[in-house]
């Protein structure tokens, strides 16, 4: 036989021969394929957004249980303990909580930090200030419930904690800040203290940093013996691994089901392929007309890669799609339990692509293989038993 | 005789002429297939490269994240806000049974265990503090 081109010519011109078929099977593997990528790609991105954004937080979060429930902290106390401790370069205390706002519980941030003086530069970027004046509030736009223009700049915005009170949106944070602040509303210290109850000297948790992120679980203990009182403390790794491993099993339960999904797909293309008597008559001529074994093993394979290709290629481009798309709300709805308003996901893409190549791997191992087996099969037997085969002789 | 020796010629010329253009007409036709065939090949070649290069594009592009991490530093936040206030485990409120704790049905979370990672402190530590006379 000829060259290769020649072959994958003579493969091309086989698929425009049943061209239907072949593009329903081209169909079934892209649809596979992006089932089979997507809980990949979401886990690896999320675990790599989690990991990039968490990096800036505080090491370890420390706070003070009593009897079974959270209490708040002296906040000088606390310092000085969490301070004494080798290895921690600074402790601040938190001020938040979870209130009831107009459409479900938001996260209530009390901003602690100092006011910055003005230089009298104007402000590049149209972001608000993150130090709202008493009685203001900045908000992330999962609190603001449907239509932004009755909730947003300028509109009150009434919270139900330990007490009802009602502020004034003074901006909100901008939509590419969702997977951070989406359901959090930045309140002014004494009014988030007010809000959630904390009397002066309390604060709700407190934020250690330490020099080295390996030191973090090595200085839990001396933290306990710091503090004079019972409790928690929950390090950055542990809440990273809160995501990578809950979104992993997540990924790791849907392979179960889509495995038999993959392999049905496979053993349908095998039978169809032998039910249709096609692979074993044209093998069969080929080879009577003098291709060689290797030639229709390659005519076989080729015309499976004309059909894989083109749709694990869309699939491929359709999941990174369906995930890396900037603002996408869906994970929102079916993974996290949001009603309505769900924040939108800005997920890091890198590290996707080996992901990707994986699931599509998986996908096409057994496809090519159902092509290749009964390829083998008749490569190997005698053409007149291919040919007779055909006229069930 | 004659006639005949014409008829054959005729029939022969005839033959050759139809065979002439069966040959003509299904190398046509083969011709045909097989340019279908290399144009199919072309354009199925061309659709996975710029499918392929969609993912390739895409993940080696910059992730405009540092704005969004350094309100994270500012906030001094420990967790994402991609589950709902009252059911992430961030919340002190998700341990009580006021808030909903109905996780998405499709694939549930972990409830938070208010027992995770409880440390007590040494006893000397805890007589120092709140403890009345």
């Amino acid at each position: 036989m000829t060259g290769r081109t020649s072959i994958w010519l003579w493969a091309a011109r086989d698929l425009l021969r049943s061209p239907w078929q072949s593009l329903l099977i081209g169909a079934a593997l892209a649809s596979v394929i992006v089932a089979a990528s997507v809980p990949v790609l979401f886990s690896r991105g999320l675990s790599e957004s989690a990991k990039n954004l968490l990096q800036e937080g505080p090491s370890i979060v420390a706070r003070r249980i009593s009897a079974g429930q959270w209490a708040p902290i002296p906040v000088e106390e606390a310092v000085e303990a969490a301070e004494s401790v080798p290895g921690v370069t600074s402790a601040r205390p938190r001020i938040w909580g979870t209130v009831g706002g107009p459409d479900g519980p938001v996260t209530v941030v009390g901003q602690t930090g100092q006011r910055p003086e003005k230089t009298g530069k104007p402000k590049k970027s149209a972001e608000p200030t993150l130090f709202p004046a008493r009685g203001e509030a900045i908000v992330g736009y999962g609190t603001l419930s449907g239509n932004e223009s009755e909730q947003g700049e300028g509109n009150p915005l009434a919270l139900h904690g330990e007490k009802s009170l009602s502020f004034e949106i003074a901006g909100t944070f901008d939509k590419k800040h969702s997977m951070a602040v989406h359901d959090v509303v930045l309140l002014h210290e004494d009014d988030a203290r007010e809000l959630l109850g904390l009397a002066p000297g309390f604060a709700s948790d407190l934020a250690i940093r330490v020099f080295h992120e390996q030191e973090a679980d090595a200085v839990l203990p001396d933290l306990a013996d710091a503090f004079p009182w019972p409790s928690r403390m929950t390090t950055r790794g542990e809440t990273l691994k809160m995501y990578t491993a809950s979104t992993a099993r997540r990924g790791g339960l849907f392979y179960l089901v889509l495995a038999p999904c993959i392999l049905a797909l496979a053993l349908i293309c095998a039978a169809g392929s032998r039910a249709s008597g096609r692979g074993d008559y044209e093998a069969g001529l080929l080879k009577a007309l003098g291709w060689t074994t290797r030639d229709i093993v390659r005519l076989f394979v080729y015309r499976a890669i004309l059909v894989a290709a083109p749709s694990s290629a869309a699939a491929s481009a359709l999941s990174v799609f369906l995930m890396f798309r900037p603002g996408i709300a869906w994970p929102g709805y079916l993974f996290f339990g949001w009603k309505h308003n769900p924040p939108g996901f800005f997920m890091d893409p890198s590290g996707a692509i080996p992901a990707l190549m994986l699931s599509v791997a998986a996908v096409l191992t057994p496809y090519l293989a159902s092509a290749l087996w009964p390829a083998v099969a008749c490569a190997s037997a005698d053409p007149c038993e291919l040919l007779r085969r055909e006229d069930g002789l | 005789m004659k006639n005949s020796a014409k008829n054959g010629t005729s029939l022969s010329n005839r033959h050759s002429a139809d065979r002439a253009e069966f040959d003509s007409k299904e190398a046509s036709f083969s011709s045909d297939r097989f340019d279908a065939a290399a144009k199919l090949l072309s354009a199925t070649t061309v659709f996975t490269v710029l499918c392929l290069a969609a993912p390739l594009v895409v993940s080696f592009s910059a992730f405009e994240s540092v704005e969004t991490a350094n309100l994270v530093r500012e906030l001094n936040a420990s967790d994402l806000s991609i589950v709902p206030s009252g059911r992430s485990p961030r919340s002190p409120e998700s341990a009580e049974r006021s808030v909903d704790l109905d996780f998405s049905p499709f694939l549930p979370l972990d409830r938070f265990d208010p027992k995770f990672l409880l440390i007590e402190p040494p006893e000397s530590s805890k007589t120092s503090y709140g403890k009345g006379p």
